[in-house]
């Protein structure tokens, strides 16, 4: 059959001169139609299997970049690493997250406390963030900055305050992620010089580190295994002889090296290498970065290229002048724990700038020094407590989270108050006080539960001073599951079950579709948060 | 000798109605099925799986039996061995060695029968195949449709420099 109209033209509707109409389209040939069997649907493609199966794939991925390349195939997978690995995406982040920060940090400064003006959130608080597939997370990093909309606290932008740190399982990470922002350079730790650290400071830094920390015996073990070798300015031993704890005068020589006898001699320059790459427990590398810590402080320099907990800290922003001394804790040294117990009335009627209040004029009149020996003993855990605290901004803001967690959570139900609260309260004490203050309103709820509260806080001041910081930390991760359990029926660590998938739908709907309070967005954000507590203390 | 209380076998129907006759105890690998026979008692009828073909169901079937002497899973889904790529072992392997198609009927049957260490392993069979492969390619592999804008892909990469493994 012939045709008198060219191709691509549409044939015309009048019937040819044979007398039949010409099809109006023509069936394109090269695209035969395929037959199959009645009962038989399509062959099935990756994309089409069910969610679940395809974060079982996904978590099966040992590798960042094969993670990394299939997240980059299509939004589909793009869409569910995103949703299911982080928990959040990064515009929900920046639209209700640093909201949220943004007010901690408020909190925080109007109590007094000092930040350090960037907040960094790594592996161990909230780098693990929602990242449930273990082991393999293969998660590096978002930045929370809000560049267009930078907002200050106290003259420091937000821009420069949040920046979440994701790293891979292996511990590894791109050191540019860690130290970006770090002027100075990216394998250089900015350092206190010696005139910056007040005298007291370095006195009493020296003493938590002496009498009340740990045996430096021990930090000395720690730390004695990552000092490098190859530095040229290596003014330690190398760590290719005998254990320290086996050669006395070894350890005699560390020790005196990392702890100075004499208040007048700085802490050396030590090089060290990553303490994550040595197999330490979570409770060595929490000790090892407190003491770090401590002697950061005290003048030491820590060379590494990525040490996760010591940040660089901005001499303008740190030490503030008025808080260089000890004198600033203001907290009375508390009393002995058997004046707490149960509902003391005498415990109830404490003075507010203990139990809440602003607490700036509580400045105790004696330093530690010239209280006797229980006291100050007291004293120097409460410091503890109290510098920990102070770190939360920093180191513990899954802690801060928690913190508003619970305050959240007595703010909705009664039934587990009594517990989180002795539990939660030794990570802020003041914090928490505050927000008690904050988010319980005295005028709604029975006041003899108020009180209650109040009084429970104060206990568990008291169970911190007397259990000491690590019990309290493992409590809270413990009883913070089981918080989770009685906030929503559901753990949501069981994220591969029903239940957790459906706690976790309804927490990113709390969040993305900026449904429920703020409380209940800070519900969800601390109970990621607690996941990280829980994948840190694996 | 005292005759078992429990049935020796059991029939499972596939949903293009092919009955095919199984040791219990090989059945039993699926929690679904288990759970069934453990609430129902004594069952004489074919049990209708109907979601699963007849050449799926024999597949499963050859796993199960293969597997049927294994210790039963923990019941922790975090239990870190479940999810290394590298531990599928060298007849699961062989047993995998399938078109795309099978393959992912097989996992959706697993998920269906609830057979967790079937379901991992063929997850860890797709994620084998997806390994040291790029973007490009996985799409070629899955006929994945690449959705992105090429903003959206720029984006992305600017994004992810930072996870490159060194």
């Amino acid at each position: 059959m012939t045709t008198d109209f060219a191709m691509g033209e549409a044939p015309p509707a009048s019937p040819t001169q044979n007398g039949y109409y010409q099809p109006q389209y023509e069936m394109p040939l090269d695209e035969p139609e395929t037959i199959r069997p009645l009962n038989s649907r399509p062959p099935l493609n990756l994309l089409e299997l069910p969610q679940e199966m395809l974060l079982n794939v996904m978590s099966s991925l040992d590798s960042t970049n094969d993670l990394k390349a299939l997240m980059n195939t299509c939004r589909r997978f793009h869409h569910l690493f995103y949703d299911h690995q982080q928990g959040i995406s990064k515009e929900v982040a920046n639209r209700e997250f640093l909201p949220i920060a943004f007010e901690v940090l408020k909190l925080w400064d109007e109590n007094g406390m000092p930040w350090p003006g960037r907040l960094h959130l790594h592996e161990w608080t909230l780098g693990k963030f929602g990242a449930r597939y273990e082991p393999t997370p293969r998660i590096g990093r978002v930045n929370f900055e809000s560049e267009d909309n930078p907002r200050t606290v106290n003259g420091y932008e937000m821009n420069e305050i949040i920046q979440i740190n994701f790293v891979r399982a292996n511990g590894r990470r791109s050191d540019r992620a860690w130290f970006e922002h770090n002027e100075n350079g990216r394998r250089t730790l900015n350092r206190l010089e010696p005139e910056e650290i007040h005298p007291d400071r370095r006195k009493f830094g020296m003493a938590q580190l002496e009498r009340m920390l740990y045996d430096k015996t021990e930090i000395t073990k720690l730390l004695y295994p990552l000092l490098i070798e190859e530095d040229p300015d290596q003014q330690l031993p190398v760590p290719s002889g005998p254990a320290p704890e086996s050669d006395p005068a070894l350890l005699t020589q560390l020790n005196e090296a990392f702890f100075p006898s004499d208040p007048t001699v700085l802490p050396p320059r030590i090089p060290v290498r990553n303490p994550r790459r040595k197999r330490y427990t979570s409770t060595e590398l929490d000790r090892l970065y407190t003491a770090m810590y401590n002697l950061l402080l005290l003048g030491a320099d820590f060379h590494c290229g990525d040490l996760i907990k010591l940040r660089t800290r901005n001499p303008q922003n740190y030490p503030r002048p008025h808080l260089q001394s000890p004198a600033h804790y203001d907290f009375q040294p508390l009393q002995t724990p058997s004046r707490f117990q149960g509902r003391n009335p005498q415990f109830l009627s404490r003075p507010a700038h203990v139990v809440g209040g602003t607490g700036r004029s509580n400045v105790p009149d004696s330093t530690p020094d010239q209280l006797d020996p229980e006291r100050r003993r007291t004293w120097y855990r409460l410091d503890r407590l109290i510098f920990d605290y102070k770190n939360l901004i920093d180191m513990r803001f899954s802690e801060v989270v928690h913190i508003l967690h619970v305050c959240s959570h007595l703010a909705n139900t009664w039934n587990y108050a009594s517990i989180f609260l002795s539990n939660a309260a030794p990570y802020g004490v003041r914090l928490y006080s505050h927000l008690l203050d904050r988010f319980i309103d005295p005028q709604k709820v029975p006041p003899h539960e108020y009180d209650l509260l109040k009084s429970q806080l104060l206990r568990a001041i008291d169970n911190a001073v007397a259990d000491g910081m690590q019990n309290e930390l493992h409590r809270l991760a413990y009883l913070s599951r089981w918080n989770q359990k009685g906030f929503g029926g559901v753990d949501p660590r069981e994220s591969k079950g029903l239940r957790g998938l459906v706690y976790k739908r309804k927490a990113r709907a709390w969040v993305i579709n900026g449904e429920g309070t703020i409380v209940q967005k800070i519900v969800v954000l601390g109970s990621w948060a607690l996941d990280a507590l829980d994948d840190a203390e694996e | 000798m005292a005759t078992p209380s429990t049935q020796a076998t059991v029939k499972l129907q596939s949903n293009d109605n092919v009955v095919i006759e199984v040791e219990r105890a090989i059945a039993e690998r699926s929690v679904l099925i288990k759970n069934m026979l453990e609430d129902c008692g004594e069952v004489t009828d074919a049990i209708p799986i109907s979601n699963v073909n007849e050449s799926i169901l024999r597949k499963v079937i050859e796993w199960c039996e293969h597997h049927k002497n294994d210790p039963v899973a923990a019941e922790n889904e975090n239990d870190d061995s479940r999810k290394k790529t590298t531990d599928i072992d060298e007849w699961d392997q062989k047993f995998m060695n399938v078109d795309q198609e099978m393959l992912f009927e097989i996992i959706l049957a697993a998920n269906f029968l609830d057979i967790k260490p079937l379901l991992d392993t063929g997850c860890k069979t797709v994620a084998n195949m997806i390994k040291g492969k790029s973007p490009e390619e996985i799409r070629k592999l899955f006929n994945i449709q690449n959705d992105f804008t090429p903003e959206e892909e720029e984006q992305i990469r600017r994004e992810n420099e930072w996870a490159e493994d060194r």
